[in-house]
């Protein structure tokens, strides 16, 4: 076994301390076998089930870079969507390694993995990874995008009601599975929009994103409207949020869960 | 100055814009309806039997006509609020904004929003949660500014001088606003994005069975407004020439500052945070009838409601698709029609 690397050579050459500052990062890393060097990440992170251990650095409001920098990594994994520019430009000057990760569309999904796989010297188990989740990916969109389109209205929030635009990236998850959404193009990815166009718009089915104890589905606001058709067919669903709004591989799950949903529209 | 001739003018456009925003504005919208759909589903409400889609109907009598009215309700008291502090604190610049009465009810209504949101269904049930929310929202706006103006009032000193009131009024505002951004740090971001949504004010989730507390309010402080109209005129002409017409103007002060917060809470507590239209309308009407009157009460409540039934045509027609929130629109107009005023100074004194 003379060619055997062992762990310690692996260490010096591959950072072992890295912080990953969003919730995705982590899932991607332990899905490729890093995720036990990771010694801080966002509030957030909390899968899998081991990543709710890890130390916490910040969250949607800001990083602790004191924390960052006491924690000693050798890598950063930065995410441009969701950390502030700022953070990310401190924490460079601050001289620390950081990756700039800039996931934005289900199609950077695999991109990210690889990278990953790349920075960790993880490449190989990253490339089964990622050729796993866009064969899956693939199989999902041939099975449902070209299937007969179904209007949907995505119900992010109830009071005030809020929806996501067509140019928002959950849209695409809709899209592939043949959805199309009742909200038009806007320019406000996240738009407060009214009762009443969502009435004329007569979506045939409502997904609402559920989870973390906030805003606890209710079909209460859609009962007095029997004239939508997702109303009177009882289509309003409710799907775990962290598995539609998480750059993860999870994210299959959570597409699975909407054509199968949008698929009983169809029957 | 403002002649008996200039009062029927005035009148006679006003009583023309209130008669005819409503019906004008609810063309605009999401829904393509046009005016003969609007009079067939008023009539239908009636017995008649005009043919009309079942939806267009519900769009009309159901959204449309409560939000306009709620539009209406929430100018007219935000605009009589604001007239009648000014009044009392002979200050034009005082509005519920500025004495933290706005800033106080919508601190006490995110409050139970978040409070609820953190809760919701999972401790009394869906059906519960509502009537909780529908009694809790305008409670908690009215326990927020109804604290706002205690302590505004107990920081402006012996006799209540009007200037520390002022500056009091400004720091209560914002503790109270600092006290809302804590509110929302500390919600989950979801929620703290959607009730930024509605504390930046908006009609759109506006129904029958909202009116009732707002009218009430309204209603009840206008009709004060106008019982105590002699002893508020005597007000404008200072403290002193009012107390030696008999006035106890401390007592005065204080009744019109807490009649002013419970309608200012009632209409946040359904409608959000909606800034600068107590400040404007007032300066606006006394432009065009001269102040201390019944008649200007009544002009400025007329005038505000108006305003904001076409903000929110505004609103719900800029983008196609979304709602803009309200609070933007009125800061935007407000903000210009500040500056017009600074350059022209003799407005403020009009």
């Amino acid at each position: 076994m003379a060619t055997c690397v062992n762990a310690t050579d692996i260490a010096s050459v591959y950072p072992h301390r890295i912080v990953a500052l969003s919730p995705h990062t982590v899932e991607l890393l332990f899905a490729i076998g890093a995720g036990d060097r990771i010694v801080g990440t966002s509030e957030a992170s909390d899968y899998p089930q081991q990543a709710s251990a890890i130390t916490r650095v910040g969250g949607h409001h800001g990083l602790q870079l004191e924390t960052v920098v006491e924690l000693d990594p050798d890598l950063v994994l930065a995410w441009q969507g969701g950390n502030r520019a700022s953070d990310i430009k401190r924490l460079e000057d601050l001289g620390l390694r950081v990756y700039r990760g800039n996931t934005q569309a289900l199609d950077d999904i695999a991109f990210e993995v690889r990278e990953l796989g790349r920075l960790t010297g993880l490449n190989l188990r990253a490339e089964v990874v990622a050729r796993n989740f866009e064969r899956d990916l693939k199989q999902l969109r041939d099975t449902y995008q070209a299937r007969r389109p179904v209007r949907f209205f995505y119900q992010l929030w109830a009071k005030p009601l809020r929806s996501i635009a067509p140019a928002s990236w959950i849209n695409d998850v809709m899209a592939g599975c043949g959805g199309i959404n009742v909200v038009p193009e806007v320019p406000v990815l996240y738009p407060e929009v009214s009762m009443e166009s969502v009435l004329i718009a007569a979506p045939e089915i409502i997904i609402q994103p559920s989870g973390s104890g906030v805003n606890i589905p209710s079909t209460e606001i859609w009962e007095k409207w029997p004239e939508i058709p997702a109303v009177t067919n009882q289509h309003i669903y409710s799907i775990e949020a962290d598995l539609l709004h998480r750059f993860s591989l999870r994210i299959l799950d959570g597409m699975q869960q909407v054509c199968n949903k949008i698929e009983l529209v169809r029957k | 100055m403002h002649s008996d001739s200039n009062k029927v003018f005035v009148s006679l456009i006003m009583f023309v814009a209130v008669l005819l925003s409503p019906i004008l504005s609810i063309g605009f919208g999401a829904a393509n309806i046009s005016f003969s759909d609007v009079i067939a589903a008023v009539l239908n409400q009636f017995g008649a039997d005009y043919e009309l889609s079942a939806i267009k109907e519900r769009i009309i009598i159901e959204l449309r006509m409560p939000r306009i009215l709620m539009a209406f309700l929430a100018g007219a008291g935000l605009s009589l609020a604001g007239a009648v502090l000014q009044n009392v604190t002979r200050n034009p610049l005082a509005d519920p904004y500025l004495f933290g009465i706005s800033s106080g009810a919508s601190f006490g209504a995110v409050l139970v929003i978040a409070v609820l949101s953190g809760m919701s269904g999972a401790v009394f049930g869906e059906q519960a949660d509502s009537i909780i929310a529908g009694v809790g929202i305008p409670l908690g706006a009215f326990i927020g500014s109804a604290l706002s103006v205690l302590l505004v009032v107990s920081l402006s000193g012996n006799g209540v001088q009007i200037e520390r009131m002022l500056l009091a009024g400004v720091a209560t505002s914002f503790m109270f606003s600092a006290a809302t951004s804590m509110v929302l740090y500390v919600s989950d971001p979801r929620a703290a994005s959607s009730l930024l949504f509605w504390s930046l004010g908006s009609f759109s989730r506006a129904s029958w069975g909202d009116m009732l507390l707002p009218i009430v309010a309204i209603v009840l402080a206008l009709s004060l407004f106008i019982g105590y109209g002699r002893q508020l005129r005597a007000v404008l002409a200072g403290d002193e020439n009012a107390r030696a017409l008999g006035v106890d103007v401390t007592r005065l002060r204080m009744g019109m500052l807490l009649l002013s917060s419970f309608m200012t809470a009632m209409i946040v507590a359904y409608c959000g945070g909606i800034g600068f239209v107590g400040l404007m309308v007032p300066h606006l009407v006394r432009r065009f009838v001269g102040s201390n009157s019944v008649f200007t009460m009544i002009m400025t409540a007329l005038f505000g409601g108006v305003f904001l039934i076409w903000v929110d045509v505004v609103a719900r027609t800029f983008l196609a698709g979304a709602e803009l929130p309200i609070g933007v629109i009125t800061a935007a107009i407000g903000s210009v029609f500040f500056l017009l005023v600074l350059r022209r100074r003799s407005w403020l004194d009009g």
